[in-house]
C-alpha cells in the first residue's frame, strides 16, 4: 500500500482520536485515547520538522473550525458566545495567513505593498508585521490561553508543539518575506536581544550598524553639552566594524572662553 | 465522489467497537483505518475536514451523521 502524506496521516489521526471518544468501553477509550494523542502528538512534530508553512497553518485553521462546528452543535448559545467570537477572529486570521503566504511568494507584488507599509508596522529587521505575522501572535496567545486550563499532561503537550511549530512558520516566513524584498539574512548579534548589557561597550556592541550610529550621534551630542569627553575605547566600539562610514564626532574638550564672543 | 451514507444503529456501533477493539490489539495501521472507515465521522470534524482540506480527504469515510447534519449539498460545495 502507498505510503500516505503527512497531511492524511494527521486527518486520519483527528478522525480516530474522535471516533474514540466515543467508545463503548470506559477501561478501552483511557488507552485508545492515549494511544491516538500520542500519534497526533509524533505527527505535529513531524510537521515542524518538514517545515510545511501551510500545513501548519491549515492544522490550527482544522482545529479551530472543528471546535466552532462543535459549538454550533450546542445547546447553550448564550454561554458559548464569548468562544465563538474568539474562533471566528481565529478562522479569520487563519483566512488572511493563507492569503498573505500567497502575496510574499509573488515577490515583487509584496515589494509594491511595503511602499504603503508604516515604520511602525515594521519589526526589528525592517520586515512587514503583516496578517502572517498577526496570526501567529493572536494564535500563540490563544493556544497559551487553552495552556492556562486543567488539561492532562499529553494534550497539554499537543498546545506546547503547536506553538513550536507556530514559531518555525514564522521563522520560515520571515525568510520568504526576505526573499520577496531582497534583503539579506540578518547577521547574528554579538548578544542575544534580551540579554542584559554589563557595559555600555557591550551594549553598543550588540547594536546594529544604524542604531549604533544613533547611539554615536547621541552621546556625542550629550558629551558636547556637558562639555564631557567619550572615553577612547567608547568612542572605537562607536565607530564599530565599519569604520569610516559611521561619523561620530568626538568632541575636544572646552577651553576656558571658548565659544565666547570675541570683542 | 459519492459520499457514504450508512447509518449506524446503537447495536452496530456496539459490534463497531468490539471490532475497533480487536484490530487495535491485533492488527495492522491499515486494518484499523479500513474499520474506522465504516464509523460514521464527527459531522463538526468532518465539515472542518471538508472546508480546510477538501472533501477528498474523507473518501471511504462513512459521513452519514455529517449528511444528517448538514445536508449532502453542504459537504459537497
Amino acid at each position: 500500500m502507498a505510503k500516505r502524506d503527512l497531511k492524511t496521516e494527521y486527518i486520519y489521526s483527528l478522525i480516530g482520536n474522535s471516533a474514540g471518544h466515543k467508545g463503548t468501553l470506559a477501561s478501552r477509550e483511557g488507552v485508545l485515547e492515549e494511544k491516538g494523542l500520542n500519534r497526533t502528538l509524533s505527527l505535529l512534530k513531524q510537521t515542524g520538522a518538514s517545515g510545511d508553512v501551510d500545513l501548519i497553518v491549515d492544522i490550527e485553521r482544522v482545529s479551530l473550525e472543528y471546535r466552532l462546528n462543535t459549538l454550533n452543535f450546542s445547546t447553550a448559545p448564550d454561554r458559548d458566545r464569548q468562544e465563538k467570537s474568539s474562533l471566528k477572529a481565529g478562522i479569520q486570521r487563519t483566512e488572511e495567513a493563507v492569503e498573505a503566504l500567497k502575496g510574499v511568494r509573488k515577490g515583487s507584488a509584496y515589494k509594491t505593498r511595503l511602499l504603503t507599509t508604516t515604520r511602525k508596522e515594521l519589526d526589528k529587521d525592517g520586515l512587514p508585521k503583516d496578517s502572517f505575522r498577526t496570526f501567529v501572535t493572536g494564535q500563540i496567545a490563544s493556544i497559551n490561553n487553552q495552556l492556562r486550563s486543567s488539561i492532562d499532561p499529553t494534550k497539554k503537550d499537543i498546545l506546547e508543539q503547536r506553538i513550536e511549530n507556530l514559531r518555525t512558520a514564522e521563522t520560515l516566513y520571515k525568510g520568504l518575506q526576505r526573499q520577496a524584498l531582497s534583503r539579506a539574512e540578518p547577521k547574528p548579534m554579538a548578544h542575544k536581544p534580551n540579554e542584559r548589557c554589563e557595559t555600555l561597550g557591550d551594549f553598543i556592541q550588540s547594536l546594529s550598524p544604524s542604531n549604533r550610529a544613533t547611539v554615536a550621534r547621541m552621546l556625542s551630542e550629550r558629551a558636547a553639552s556637558r562639555n564631557e569627553i567619550i572615553p577612547d575605547d567608547i568612542a572605537a566600539k562607536l565607530k564599530g566594524p565599519e569604520k569610516g562610514k559611521i561619523q561620530t564626532t568626538i568632541p575636544a574638550p572646552k577651553k576656558p572662553g571658548d565659544g565666547e564672543r570675541s570683542r | 465522489m459519492d459520499l457514504i451514507n450508512n447509518p449506524m444503529t446503537a447495536e452496530d456501533k456496539k459490534a463497531f467497537f468490539e471490532e475497533y477493539y480487536r484490530v487495535q490489539d491485533t492488527g495492522t495501521e491499515e486494518d484499523v483505518i479500513a474499520v474506522l472507515k465504516k464509523f460514521p465521522v464527527d459531522p463538526a470534524l468532518a465539515l472542518a475536514i471538508k472546508d480546510v482540506f477538501g472533501l477528498q480527504y474523507l473518501e471511504g469515510f462513512n459521513l452519514a451523521e455529517a449528511i444528517e447534519a448538514y445536508g449532502e449539498e453542504r459537504l459537497k460545495n
